[in-house]
């Protein structure tokens, strides 16, 4: 008969009994679930003279100092000076050289922000996407010109306006000098993007440098007390020159929604290339990072697994130690009273 | 008028059918690479083509003017976007004189088959649309001749050709036929990856005929870079 107050035979009992070992089961079975069923985000971080947006959402964009070129059918016969901004074989003259331009960005319009050789910042409106190319939220709708899902040639994207201001259309550029842009504040957006361009002979827009980190949660975090809200970086890299970077979204097929902002890099611009700083967040989801390099066939594709949650979450680390810990002391109960036994019964130790 | 010119082409060819006569490349092989990364291109004009590839084709037509001499020596080339396959192959024009002489008249404009005993076809054949691009010039590989006869992935004229240029990632591209009042603001193609060739211009040649030129305008960082001259050769005139 076991004695009161013994708190052996106590924890004795509770490792017997089927509640615990349901609950440490559980727990087990908890810690599993929440390795497997992850949302996940990208963090990217990239200096680079390269990105293509896609917008969702509202953006609005504001330069203090800009020049708006608005194309027109291509005239190679159009002499030039040479100091005009807007290249009179491809731009009508500007309405108005180096004054303020806001631009509110239309849901679907696509644009090429790249910084020139010479550091000035261009925006190269590229029409309107596809559907295919467009982030969740801003699907193609009726209210879309019949050319929307099949970007026609110039001139037919139908009444689509990119933009709702200065008359920008497919093929506009926006041109900020170099020192005017360093005068401008963060261009934030939300937006399917790709930072840098798959590198080629003679390109001179591409990412220099970056790095990324793969962020997650799980309904563990949710749900567990000491644990709730935290987002854990799961795994992380260097983004090397000439790459092109994505963030996919694979359980539904297109490219994910992405939180971040523009700023100019605060390199010296005569001792470095020109860019700028590039910093972007996915909305959490099914998510994957796609890189892509010159030459290869298909870009590389990081998708973080079981074994990396298992290995650098702090949650799963602190889990698992639990359980094993739970497991030692349990297994240490059970031989004790085992012991005890058999030595009341005289029984000899094994 | 081009409906016209269409059908009267498509007559004598007898509605589509290719003639007896063979582009065939010395020695009856090509010089074909499939390799498993990309190679680097130096060449601007990557294809001249008239149609889209469909996907399981291989072989190809050139849209011969018969004004060309016989003997003359042609290079042949096809490369895919992706830079993982590219061919270079000097060809000569053979008239197969068992057939029957369909064309007495030496400058009758035909379609004639370029024969293409590739050992990587199944990679071909998986290309389609701009994911490859063929090119037929008049001279030896090693001159890089300008000079070139649009190749058919039909086997059957139209009215437009596509230009597959290797831009080296020029901001804008412009094209501009001889003689034309309209230039063409040329488009990034639309694959997965752009290695050996990066834009495509649709150009209607209306009912050009003979001879034709045609100037490739580039513009890198808003400025111009030197300008690509090249010759159509096409039927008649």
């Amino acid at each position: 008969m076991a004695r009161v107050g013994n708190p052996f035979v106590g924890i004795r009992r509770l490792a017997k009994s089927p509640i615990v070992q349901f609950a440490v089961f559980l727990l087990l079975v908890t810690t599993i679930v929440g390795m497997v069923f992850v949302q996940r985000s990208f963090l990217v971080e990239a200096e680079t003279s390269y990105a293509e947006l896609t917008f969702v959402g509202e953006n609005v964009w504001n330069f203090p100092a800009a020049t708006v070129c608005n194309p027109k059918e291509p005239d190679v016969t159009a002499g030039r000076t040479g100091d005009e901004i807007c290249n009179p074989v491809l731009f009508e003259p500007p309405e108005e050289a180096w004054g303020e331009v806001t631009v509110n960005w239309s849901c679907g319009a696509r644009v090429a922000v790249q910084s020139d050789v010479d550091g000035d910042l261009v925006v190269t409106v590229l029409g309107l996407a596809t559907q295919a190319e467009r982030p969740e939220g801003c699907d193609v709708s009726d209210a879309d010109p019949p050319e929307a899902d099949a970007r026609g040639p110039f001139g037919e994207d139908g009444e689509f306006a990119p933009a709702d201001a200065h008359g920008i259309v497919r093929d506009s550029i926006i041109v900020v000098r170099d020192r005017d842009w360093r005068a401008t504040g963060a261009l934030p957006f939300q937006a399917a993007a790709t930072v840098g361009e798959d590198i080629g002979p003679g390109a001179v827009h591409f990412l220099q440098s970056g790095r990324w980190e793969a962020r997650q949660t799980s309904p563990v975090h949710d749900y567990v007390p000491f644990a709730h809200a935290v987002t854990e970086m799961v795994k992380k890299g260097e983004l090397s020159l000439g790459a092109e970077v994505q963030v996919w979204d694979y359980r539904k097929g297109r490219p994910a929604t992405m939180w971040g902002h523009i700023t100019p890099t605060p390199d010296d611009f005569d001792n470095s290339l020109a860019g700028f700083d590039l910093v972007m967040l996915s909305s959490p989801g099914k998510t994957e990072l796609r890189l892509a390099h010159f030459g290869f066939r298909e870009p590389a594709t990081i998708r973080p697994d079981w074994v990396d949650t298992a290995v650098n979450s702090p949650l799963f680390l602190a889990m698992f130690a639990l359980l094993s810990l739970i497991a030692v002391i349990l297994q240490i109960m059970k031989d004790t009273g085992e012991l005890r036994r058999k030595t009341k019964t005289g029984a000899p130790p094994e | 008028m081009r409906v016209l010119f269409g059908l009267l082409v498509a007559t004598a060819l007898g509605a589509g059918a290719l003639s007896a006569q063979s582009l065939r490349p010395e020695g009856g092989v090509i010089n074909e690479a499939l390799r498993p990364s990309a190679e680097i291109s130096g060449a601007v004009i990557a294809g001249l083509q008239m149609h889209e590839k469909p996907a399981e084709a291989v072989g190809f037509s050139a849209y011969w003017p018969g004004s060309l001499g016989k003997d003359q020596e042609f290079c042949v080339r096809v490369v895919s976007a992706n830079g993982l396959y590219d061919a270079e192959s000097e060809y000569s024009f053979v008239e197969d004189e068992t057939a029957d002489a369909k064309g007495d008249d030496e400058t009758a404009d035909v379609m004639v088959e370029v024969f293409y005993p590739t050992k990587h076809e199944p990679f071909l054949k998986d290309l389609k649309d701009r994911e490859v691009a063929a090119s037929i010039s008049l001279g030896p590989c090693a001159t890089r001749s300008h000079s070139l006869i649009v190749a058919s992935w039909a086997a059957t004229p139209d009215d437009t050709v596509t230009l597959l240029v290797n831009s080296f990632r020029a901001d804008t591209v412009l094209a501009r036929l001889e003689n034309s009042e309209q230039t063409v603001r040329c488009q990034p193609i639309e694959v997965e990856v752009r290695s050996a060739y990066d834009t495509e211009c649709s150009l209607d040649l209306g009912s050009r005929t003979g001879p034709v030129g045609l100037e490739i305008f580039r513009f890198v960082n808003r400025q111009p870079a030197p300008v690509t001259e090249i010759k159509l050769l096409l039927p008649g005139g």
